[in-house]
């Protein structure tokens, strides 16, 4: 397998249809969803890799503890997101990441409605890959570090009071971010991978001393890239969020455990290009305290390009 | 490689101006009567450094409206020492169970054709009832959303004004500076008022709302020293959460700490802003009133306690026995009724948060 040829394997490992880290902090002290968008796969040397995503979170269970209940005021909640991404290898081995991202938050209850849009936080990221799936391995690895940055606003006010958290477009905070991922062809080909992640967000206060809560995420799942310009992937992540701060006190009714489905799939326009379709949907949650608002599924909807060396 | 260059070069620039482009929209925005972006709509005259969006957004804590009350004689569901709220609509009693108010904070009702608005904070444990306008088209309250000294704002759904619960008056809005009519409430332990009012009703958890009634919402905070939202000042003289019944004015209070009181009932004479008081308690039996002694004929009574026949509380040198809503059940004066001051029970940190000056009476 030359390196054109495994290509469309890089594409598909990188587009975002599975989030690294579901990361839609979408409890009622919500977050921008963002490190989601982030591709896993790290990008070889001489390479240049650009996605842009499209996320949907719709924000609309109510949940007690592990229990959803019904919603009798009929609120509307969502988050989108539009998130873009541009890496480039600098070696084979390490590579680095930025990421920028729009957010909007719509809430809407009764005849009130409120929109909320602007420049959200951004992710730079070292990634180093000591190994690769191609002709030599059949398995891959990667680690990132790096922090995310709060350009967008955080002090986004309506009738001269600061809107919560969960509406800024910013965290307003700066954050450290520690991932890994790893997988393992099972063809020859390396069509077929089975895949794990783990990542791990630390937050801190912003300019009202609120923090969100510290995440821990970890994945496992598997893509197959068929031999048509189709692809497919699945996997099962779980997430813990402890609770958000403020003034350094524990703020209840945030922050617990999720367990979500991720899948998607991906169509090669070319050796280059793809583009791709994946959505998130809650399997089990366990959220602290007494009640919460929180995603009911997210969509994402991506396009990738990769401009490989002359090698 | 010079066109490889070339496309490595447009493809950022292409991805970063659609970013921004998706961004010029920023800011908040709304509709509803918001205001875009930074630019306050609203005047306010409370500072707004203060004011703090809780999170849920407004009506996103559902107010009641004509809930249902049941028998207090049938009730299973709150328990003897769980506390309560008690108003008194002409010969009826009602009972307000906190843990149904945490959360909802907020019940409309009308009594005798009169409508009124029952408020119940749970972060700051202070409850007030007041007479709502018969004649606006909708009289009813909602939770606002906001908090201010994280207290709740409740806001009026006929003019959209906000009114802070603790200052007790309207603070943004076209009824800004409008004060409310009070209404006593009572608060105190379910058995307490079984035992007092054997044919009250309690509202029941029938609410329309699917609640978990027998949870607290808001984890330890009640017992710990933890604050949720900024407020204007602290002072630790007690501790924040301890519970104190207290009267103001705009800019004053002066608290009386209700387990201060001592196992049987005490009264306490007391001026306030020049103003004659008597405050009664039992912290056994965990109630506490504020009334004027001042009567409308310029009499000023004085007042001793009553034990052990609650709700009467207190009797004075002219012999009429008093109860806890202020009424004159027996004596000359049989019937009068005590003139109400601004007084509920609250948290300290609130107080303190609320009122440039706040003295203690039991420290």
């Amino acid at each position: 397998m030359t390196m054109r040829s495994a290509l469309p394997l890089a594409i598909l490992a990188s587009l975002p249809l599975i989030p690294l880290h579901a990361s839609a902090q979408t409890c009622s002290c919500a977050s921008v969803p963002l490190l989601g968008s982030m591709q896993p796969a790290s990008t070889e040397g001489d390479e240049w890799f650009f996605a842009t995503t499209y996320e949907h979170h719709e924000i609309s269970d109510l949940v007690a503890g592990s229990s959803t209940v019904p919603d009798t005021t009929g609120r509307i909640r969502t988050a989108t997101a539009l998130v873009m991404e541009a890496s480039r290898g600098v070696t084979d081995k390490w590579a680095v990441s930025a990421l920028l991202s729009s957010v909007e938050h719509k809430r809407a209850i009764g005849g009130e409605s409120i929109r909320t849009s602007g420049l959200g936080d951004a992710i730079l990221l070292a990634k180093y890959s000591p190994r690769r799936i191609s002709l030599y391995s059949d398995s891959a690895l990667s680690f990132g570090f790096g922090a995310r940055v709060p350009l967008g606003d955080d002090d986004l006010a309506r009738d001269g009071v600061f809107l919560s958290e969960d509406l800024q477009s910013s965290t307003g905070a700066n954050g450290a971010i520690a991932w890994t991922y790893w997988a393992k062809a099972m063809n020859d080909s390396g069509s077929a991978q089975i895949y794990t992640s783990a990542s791990f967000t630390a937050n801190g206060d912003n300019s009202r001393n609120y923090q969100f809560g510290d995440e821990a995420t970890v994945s496992f799942g598997g893509s197959i890239q068929m031999r048509s310009p189709w692809g497919f992937a699945a996997d099962i992540s779980y997430r813990n969020a402890n609770r958000d701060r403020r003034n350094n006190f524990e703020i209840p009714n945030t922050g617990g455990d999720w367990l979500d489905l991720n899948a998607g799939f991906q169509y090669r326009v070319s050796e280059s290009l793809g583009i791709g379709f994946g959505g998130t949907f809650p399997l089990k949650r366990n959220l602290n305290d007494q009640l919460q608002f929180t995603t009911s599924y997210a969509w994402r909807a991506s396009v990738s390009y990769v401009i490989g060396s002359e090698r | 490689m010079d066109a490889l260059s070339g496309r490595i070069t447009l493809v950022p620039v292409l991805l970063v101006t659609a970013l921004l482009t998706a961004a010029c929209g920023g800011g908040g925005g709304g509709g509803g009567g918001g205001a875009p972006g930074n630019a306050p709509a609203r005047e306010w005259i409370i500072p707004t450094t203060f004011v703090a969006n809780g999170g849920p957004g407004k009506d996103g804590i559902p107010a009641l409206v004509e809930p249902a009350f049941a028998p207090i004689s049938a009730n299973s569901a709150v328990g003897p020492f769980d506390l309560v709220l008690a108003v008194q609509t002409g010969n009826q009693v009602k009972v307000y169970p906190q843990d149904i108010l945490d959360w909802h904070e907020v019940v409309n009702e009308t009594a005798e054709g009169a409508p009124f608005v029952l408020s119940y904070c749970p972060l700051t444990a202070s409850a007030v009832a007041w007479r709502t306008s018969a004649t606006d088209t909708d009289p009813t309250f909602g939770v606002s959303g906001l908090l201010f000294n994280s207290n709740l704002l409740l806001y009026d759904r006929w003019t959209d004004s906000y009114w802070s619960q603790m200052l007790q008056l309207s603070v943004s809005g076209s009824r800004r500076m409008e004060e409310p009519t009070n209404i006593q409430v009572i608060e105190t332990t379910f058995a307490t008022v079984e035992s007092m009012y054997p044919n009250a009703v309690v509202l029941t958890r029938d609410t329309g709302h699917a609640r978990n009634y027998d949870n607290y919402p808001y984890g330890n905070y009640r017992s710990n020293r933890d604050l949720l939202f900024s407020v204007e000042r602290g002072d630790n003289r007690l501790h924040e959460k301890a519970r104190a019944i207290g009267i103001h004015n705009d800019n004053q209070a002066k608290v009386y700490q209700l387990d201060g009181f001592g196992s049987s009932t005490q009264t306490v004479h007391d001026n306030f802003d020049g103003q004659p008081i008597v405050v009664a308690g039992n912290s056994a039996e965990s109630v506490a009133v504020i009334y004027s002694r001042m009567l409308s004929d310029g009499t000023i009574l004085q007042f001793d306690p009553i034990q052990s026949d609650l709700p009467n509380i207190m009797q004075d040198t002219e012999g009429n026995v008093w109860d806890i809503f202020g009424t004159a059940q027996s004596g000359p004066r049989a019937g009068a009724q005590l003139e109400l001051v601004k007084s509920y029970s609250a948290m300290w940190f609130a107080w303190v948060a609320h009122f440039d000056t706040v003295e203690v009476h039991f420290n």
